[in-house]
């Protein structure tokens, strides 16, 4: 039998040997609050509007090339956002009830530091925004920033202007029948908007923000029989849109009328007898340093699947106008490709929350595929 | 209101669906005369219209596929404390609305429907059901279903959406 010390001694030899050698304590924190790493051109922005509760939609800030998710801004009752030129901005159009869901309807336009995802501004509007799905174009701001373009619906439509560097409301201009704004590039005081009736309107401001002219372009659209979708990219003063039935649509909105390319088809006849559309709500996107144009298409296209999901995705070659890529399309129904060098194509699924990210430097290559991130996301930007 | 369908798979790629006639215009540009505001342009010109495919949920107003559901967007007041024309309690009834034609596969007929959103308190988030036929982009709005149609009201979250019958349709 042995003695009480040697078993006390064996017992701490024991212990000694099951803890390890001895660790210094972990150092003492302090809690701070973050703020998202310098960005690179990989940034993704992905409007949420979370439709089962949408009083206080949010704006996802994602590293497209991780996926870690770098913060979110809080877009309030269907509260649209936009990235200021210089991207040290995020703009959000949106309102806010003083009693969640009733009282006085606050409408404002606010201004994040796209950094630190502070508040730094608060600009009163009319409450007038579109209480609407996030889309591009229902907020967007001067090719200079200084004025900030709102899309109204009451349900009549309108445009608030907003002067940011004076941080007020100037005035708001009817736009009856029209929707969704398309900022000139070479005109600062310049802004487009696509209309019913198979036209552009152009409105022309003068120095002060308030509106100077106003003119509308040839029809070149039929709502009816073959729509635009308003999901357009911009590259400089034209603007790339997708018809409901596979039409490339150019328009340039630097003069005082938008002037509108003709269109041509992303179909072929086989395509076309196989009944492949555009479809969801962010339909395309336009790399233009490579001069691809990426669609989310669905076959057996008919009346009112222009929202399906992508059962492939398609890349052209702008030049030769000709396919380039075909790829499963992830149920995709927003795309986004990222500008310059090296470009990632981003599709989100609506259904699925998850986001696909393809190379897009040549053919289509799938990477992977991450998240869920969000609820109902149904618009992504990218930096 | 009407949203959007992804989420809501729900019956909605189920049913057969057709357009409707454009001679429905004036039928709801009278219809519109009862709302409290009436849109400078009248926009609508397509009016959706499906026949519901499956016999045995076209009787069901708590299902997507009840006959008058097919040009419906949103989440269903029967699933909310409502009726199929009556919004829950506790809630009021839009201001502006979206119609449809409807084919009842009961008698034969079509019905004109209103659509109107039920107003005031947040969002039931149940039974959500969604057709786009005929819908187009906000420069349409009248027939545009990505926006909240409690925009006019003085409280304007949207909770859900009733399909209330209106009128015959033309034969």
């Amino acid at each position: 039998m042995l003695s009480a010390n040697i078993r006390k001694f064996c017992f701490g030899a024991v212990m000694a040997v099951l803890a390890g050698p001895s660790l210094a304590d972990l150092p003492v924190e302090t809690v701070a609050v973050a703020t998202t790493p310098p960005a690179n051109r990989y940034r993704l922005y992905l409007s949420d509007m979370v439709i089962s509760h949408f009083i206080d939609g949010k704006l996802l800030i994602l590293d497209g090339e991780s996926f870690k998710v770098l913060g979110n801004v809080s877009l309030g009752l269907t509260g649209h956002a936009t990235l200021s030129p210089d991207r040290s901005e995020i703009l959000v159009s949106t309102a806010y009830f003083t009693k969640l869901n009733r009282g006085e309807r606050i409408a404002e336009l606010d201004v994040y530091d796209a950094t630190t995802l502070k508040l730094k501004a608060e600009i009163s509007v009319p409450s007038k925004h579109a209480q609407s799905m996030p889309y591009r174009g229902a907020v967007r701001t001067s090719a200079d920033g200084r004025f900030v373009f709102l899309q109204n619906a009451t349900p009549a439509t309108s445009v608030s202007i907003v002067d940011r560097v004076a941080g007020k409301f100037v005035t708001e201009v009817p736009t009856p029948g029209c929707w969704m704004i398309y900022p000139a590039q070479s005109v600062p005081n310049r802004f487009a908007t696509l209309c019913g009736d198979g036209t552009m309107l152009t409105i022309t401001l003068d120095a002060e923000g308030k509106p100077a002219d106003r003119k509308k372009s040839a029809k070149f659209f039929d709502a009816d029989e073959d729509a635009l979708f308003v999901a357009g990219e911009q590259t400089g003063d034209n603007y790339t849109f997708l018809t409901f039935k596979g039409n490339v649509q150019v328009v340039n909105v630097a003069g005082e009328q938008a002037v509108a390319e003709k269109p041509w088809p992303l179909l072929t006849a086989a395509d076309l007898k196989a009944g492949w559309r555009p479809g969801g709500y962010q339909p395309l996107a336009l790399q233009e340093k490579s001069g691809r144009l990426y669609a989310t298409m669905h076959p057996k296209g008919k009346e009112g699947s222009h929202k399906d999901p992508a059962k492939e995705i398609w890349g052209f070659d702008l030049a030769t106008k000709k396919r380039v890529a075909r790829v499963p399309g992830h149920h995709a129904t927003v795309l986004a490709v990222t500008r310059g060098d090296e470009p990632k194509l981003y599709a989100v699924s609506t259904e699925k929350q998850t986001i696909a990210v393809f190379a897009a430097s040549d053919k289509l290559k799938h990477l992977k595929t991450a998240g869920p991130f969000a609820e109902t996301a149904t618009q992504l930007d990218v930096q | 209101m009407k949203w959007f369908d992804d989420f809501f798979e729900g019956g909605t790629r189920r049913a057969a669906q057709s357009i409707s006639r454009r001679s429905a215009i004036s039928r709801i540009g009278k219809l519109l005369v009862g709302t409290a505001f009436l849109l400078p342009v009248l926009p609508f010109d397509r009016v959706g219209k499906a026949v519901a495919a499956s016999k045995d949920k076209h009787d069901d107003d708590t299902t997507c596929e009840y006959w008058r559901y097919c040009a419906l967007d949103g989440f269903l007041c029967t699933c909310c404390g409502g009726s199929i024309s009556a919004c829950p309690p506790g809630t009021e009834v839009s201001k502006v609305t979206w119609v449809g034609t409807c084919h009842n596969p009961n008698d034969g007929k079509d019905y004109l429907i209103s659509y109107n959103d039920c107003c005031g308190a947040v969002t039931c988030g149940r039974c959500g059901c969604n057709y786009n036929i005929g819908e187009r982009p906000g420069y349409r709005m009248g027939v545009h279903n990505d926006i909240n149609w409690c925009m006019a009201n003085s409280s304007n979250t949207y909770h859900c959406t009733v399909a209330a019958i209106v009128g015959l349709g033309e034969s």
